[in-house]
């Protein structure tokens, strides 16, 4: 299968922190890659590298095209779009004017966003910021899902939810899935079974296992031994 | 999530102890097992307070909360 996204040997420092210590794995185009790990072992960093949100060395090739020294504006340019974790929508302006800054492609996917949510069209003219952590995630995702991007990466979606909130968010993953190719960052393991093909687990910096996701999460000893659970 | 068991071990000493914890969680195995009665909110009301079986088995809470398994 093609690598849509390439990433090899990367290197993040964080103050005195060595945080990336060459990372290197393929996104194979279509579908979720899941990126899994515990907590503080780099997945966040990873994403914000990718989107040149921290300095990195390494390579990253985005349909072969090396875009590790690209600014972040030309990355989001390139097709790759990015719901980071806590949503950071704009609490001052309405859901309205979060999406319309979002808009990047002549024809923005107005009637895919209100499908998939149709509860920020009802509340349109409300201030973000009083918005539930749920509706903001909406809005985060709907940022990124109003462009024809090549590629999206999902920090945490389903973190702090509702139960009834976080299926449904799976279930937008799912159709989002079959429409892009999306990177997802998760701790709940019933998402990732749902939605995810393959799986790369991160440990302290590092690439621990690259594989299927159905295969990892069927193996309990390795679920514990990489992810602390189960 | 690795964490969440240590959280749950604090949180049930804590009570343990004769504290009242009031607590905000999503995260039902979580809630269910360390409380004993559960209130559950929705848009601003107050839509059901119960025993953690109850409140897993009440239609409503479920319809507005609880959602179906993944």
């Amino acid at each position: 299968m093609t690598a849509l996204l390439a990433v090899s040997d990367l290197h993040v420092h964080l103050g005195e922190s060595h945080v990336l210590q060459g990372v290197s794995f393929d996104v194979s185009e279509g579908g979720v890659t899941a990126l899994l790990g515990r907590n503080g072992v780099g997945k966040t960093t990873t994403l914000r590298a990718l989107m040149g949100l921290v300095d990195r060395h390494g390579a990253i090739r985005l349909s072969g095209d090396d875009i590790a020294s690209a600014a972040t504006h030309k990355i989001v340019q390139r097709g790759v779009g990015y719901v980071p974790e806590d949503r950071d929508v704009f609490a001052g302006l309405t859901v309205e004017e979060n999406l319309r800054l979002a808009e990047r492609d002549p024809q923005p996917r107005y009637e895919l966003v209100f499908e998939l949510f149709p509860e920020l069209k009802q509340r349109a003219k409300q201030l973000a910021g009083t918005l539930s952590g749920g509706q903001q995630q909406m809005v985060a995702i709907a940022r990124a899902l109003l462009n024809d991007n090549r590629v999206l990466l999902v920090d945490e979606p389903t973190k702090g939810l509702a139960p009834l909130l976080v299926t449904e968010v799976a279930l937008v993953l799912e159709r989002v899935s079959e429409l892009t190719t999306v990177l997802l960052v998760e701790q709940n393991l019933g998402v990732v079974a749902r939605v995810a093909r393959d799986a790369v687990v991160l440990d302290t910096g590092r690439v621990v296992h690259v594989g299927p996701a159905a295969e990892l999460l069927a193996d309990r000893p390795m679920i514990h031994r990489m992810l602390g659970v189960g | 999530m690795e964490n969440v068991p240590e959280l749950v071990e604090l949180i049930a000493s804590v009570h343990a102890d004769g504290k009242t914890v009031l607590m905000v969680e999503h995260h039902m195995e979580v809630v269910t097992g360390l409380a004993q009665r559960i209130a559950v909110l929705h848009h601003g009301s107050l839509l059901a307070v119960d025993t953690p079986d109850a409140i897993m088995r009440n239609e409503t809470v479920q319809q507005a909360y609880l959602g179906e398994a993944l």
